[in-house]
């Protein structure tokens, strides 16, 4: 095994009580990942609350969580196979939760749908899987859970996993893997199930390992987001993080906005401290300290590129926007819009249309208002221009957050409008 | 990107965050192995200045070989130490009707008063407006809840039930008098990859870790609650061994998150890191 490739994270979604805890709990149980004292604890737990062994409480450590079996906030828990490394993300299916299931969706790369088959796809599971494909997390495994309430029939199982396709059908997403379980006997988790020799596919487990990781932005166009600049002498540290593609030495870079002439200029050096040699060139995914060849006007918001694949800049843009405030979304409130290390004041203009959870359809046209939990495609005018790439062209400058007084109030995704055109 | 490479390129980034956006800025220090990659993270993000004070809280139980590698990093790395005690607390003076201590007192109670309230003396006598911590997810259950940025009000209490969304790297400050924002840059890291980067960039470290005569430190803490384990890892490469193989956590030998049940819990929601 190798520990030098980085972790694929993993979220387990879908509706309250159909047994996410559970699941990454059995699966930490059944491959010996817990230690003696976790064991001990949940043992501990276990019986404090009245039950012989109840396996969500190795993820819902709270006592509020343990009182109530429910999940309130994301768990993120390191798990090895054979194969590779995870970490496992238990999010909570409570919709007064939503904000902390965005949160770790947000890092995901992968996820588990758990759809109980006795209550079938519930309100939460849709608005978890409208959010999944938000994100653009298109890796999805469906576990159909419980199945030892019912016998363990093969004929409910497949009645379900039909339901199931068409929910992914309709929202033109990837046909899934679809799995059942019975969680907290740990039947088609970590090893196949005697209970169902009908099913004869993987197991929860082998799924996981046949994930394949998302491919690296190296080959992207470079992004490179600037954070912040360190005084150094005659030249001043420019420092940020690449977020799409690689520079390197003497390579000219294009500053935005404006990406003018006056804003070029090239790479002097990159900086290391404690580096035996100074690197000669930087990939995505680094957070670096650069010198510049000549002193132009650099600041924290800027986004550089290289001279041949330009960002966009504009004043106004379309947002497929989720909203998380407790209080609606109101035309022409003033809010700041984030990008990167960006964060210009603006406001929206106009709500286009609303989408239902349920259908992924319209519902209304122009609404006045977005309320908690609802996304909606909008238009957003933003005080000075905004850097940007669309979402379905570079995912890592196409996704926005929204900000007030309360804090992140909204997220989403610069889609291109109809008529809209690259230049 | 490597593993090491990607964890370390976060962490900084989440560093220059907080020097951003944070004006009052200090970092814990315990001199333990977390705190030690903290620091040298620290060199790294800044390009080899430590920006920020460093912040011990000595609660008189420390380590004598602890106290000498104080003294011996501060002069290597030169930053801006502050050491604070609750002295009040330890003489029995003031708002304490008895002199706090493990001698006469259960772990969480020393625990909470000579950690988390030393901590809150110092924040206000500085006021300090962020904290960055090296806290990682693996190390308690309950840590695995943890922000990368997360608020604390003025009577440090933890609002686990309604903790801020984090995405993309976007993060706000809440501001509120007398409250303070942690920084929690190694939420990510696991037990093992704080040893393999130790290793990779040779970074200063006390000498309890490593074994002598079976025994070692897996986790320092207060010396009266701080427990060895039997090892026989004396290098590097044989702790990765060992942890590779142990089915022990690695906060097995410290007293006080064991006193009872959720005691982390109960812990940290008053403040405790
Ligand atoms: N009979 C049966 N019960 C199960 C199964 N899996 C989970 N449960 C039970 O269902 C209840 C809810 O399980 P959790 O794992 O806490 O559900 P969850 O989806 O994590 O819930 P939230 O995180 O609060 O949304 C618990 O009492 C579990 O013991 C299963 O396969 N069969």
């Amino acid at each position: 095994m190798s520990h030098s490739s980085p972790p694929l994270r993993i979220i387990t979604v879908g509706h309250v009580d159909h047994g996410k805890s559970t699941l990454l709990g059995r699966l930490l149980y059944d491959t010996q990942s817990l230690s003696h004292e976790q064991l001990v604890s949940l043992h501990a737990a276990s019986a404090a609350e009245g039950k012989e062994l109840e396996l969500a409480f190795v993820l819902d450590a709270f006592l509020e969580e343990q009182a109530e079996n429910i999940t309130m906030d994301i768990t993120q828990i390191p798990f090895r196979t054979a194969e590779r490394h995870y970490v496992m993300m238990d999010a909570p299916g409570h919709k007064e939760f939503l904000k902390n299931m965005l949160t770790g969706a947000s890092s995901a790369e992968a996820a588990i749908l758990l759809v109980s088959i006795v209550d079938g796809l519930q309100e939460q599971t849709r608005r978890h899987l409208q959010l999944l494909s938000l994100l653009g997390i298109n890796q999805v495994i469906v576990v159909i859970n419980k199945l030892d309430l019912i016998d363990f029939s093969q004929e409910a199982f497949e009645q379900a996993s039909h339901l199931t396709q068409q929910l992914f059908e309709e929202w033109s997403l990837p046909v899934p893997q679809i799995i059942p379980t019975a969680a907290s006997l740990g039947e088609n988790i970590a090893s196949l199930s005697s209970q169902m020799p009908w099913y004869q596919g993987q197991t929860v487990l082998q799924s996981l390992d046949a994930l394949t990781p998302r491919i690296s932005l190296k080959t992207a166009p470079l992004r490179f987001v600037i954070q912040d600049i360190y005084p150094s002498g005659k030249f001043p540290l420019v420092v940020g993080h690449v977020e799409s593609g690689s520079l390197s030495l003497s390579e000219e870079l294009v500053f935005w906005p404006q990406g003018s002439q006056q804003r070029r200029t090239s790479v002097r050096s990159i900086e290391e401290w404690g580096a035996s040699s100074s690197p000669q060139c930087a990939f995505a995914g680094e957070s670096i300290a650069i010198t510049l060849e000549d002193s132009i006007f650099v600041q924290r918001g800027d986004i550089a590129s290289n001279p041949q694949e330009l960002p966009l800049q504009r004043n106004d843009l379309s947002i497929r926007l989720f909203w998380l405030e407790a209080m609606p979304l109101l035309m022409d409130q003033e809010m700041f819009l984030q990008l990167g290390t960006q964060r210009i004041p603006g406001r929206v203009t106009c709500i286009e249309n609303r989408l239902d959870p349920n259908t992924m359809t319209l519902i209304v046209r122009s609404p006045r208002s977005l309320h908690q939990h609802e996304v909606a495609d909008v238009r957003f005018h933003v005080c000075q221009p905004l850097v940007f790439d669309y979402y379905e062209e570079l995912p890592a400058t196409g996704r926005v957050t929204i900000t007030n007084e309360k804090g992140l109030v909204g997220a989403g995704i610069i889609i291109r409008q109809k008529n809209e055109s690259r230049s | 990107m490597k593993h090491l490479d990607l964890l370390e390129s976060k962490s900084i980034y989440l560093l220059r965050e907080a020097y951003h956006l944070l004006p009052r800025l200090c970092m814990l220090w315990s001199m333990g192995k977390d705190s030690n990659v903290l620091l040298w993270l620290t060199k790294k993000a800044f390009v080899g200045r430590i920006p920020y004070p460093v912040l011990h809280i000595d609660t008189t139980y420390e380590f004598p070989e602890m106290l000498e590698f104080r003294t011996w990093a501060q002069g290597y790395y030169g930053f801006e130490l502050i050491i604070k005690i609750n002295e009040e607390a330890r003489a029995g003076r003031g708002a304490y009707a008895s002199s706090i201590g493990y001698e006469t007192h259960d772990p969480v109670t020393v625990t909470h008063e000579l950690k988390t309230v030393a901590l809150q003396q110092c924040m206000q006598e500085r006021s300090f407006d962020g904290l960055i911590t090296g806290i990682r997810r693996d190390e308690d259950s309950t840590r695995a809840k943890e922000r990368y940025f997360s608020p604390r009000d003025v009577h440090f209490k933890w609002d686990y039930k309604d903790q801020p969304p984090e995405l993309w790297n976007h993060f706000s400050i809440k501001k509120w008098p007398g409250g303070h924002t942690r920084i929690q840059p190694l939420l990510d890291w696991t037990e093992l990859d704080i040893w393999r980067y130790i290793e990779h960039e040779n970074i200063p470290i006390p000498q309890m870790y490593f074994a002598r005569n079976g025994k070692r430190y897996r986790s320092l803490g207060c010396s009266p609650i701080t427990k060895t384990i039997e090892s026989h890892a004396s290098t590097i490469p044989e702790i990765i061994e060992e942890l590779l193989c142990t089915r022990h956590s690695e906060r097995a030998g410290r007293a006080q998150d064991h006193h009872e049940r959720n005691a982390m819990q109960k812990l940290r929601a008053r403040g405790f890191l």
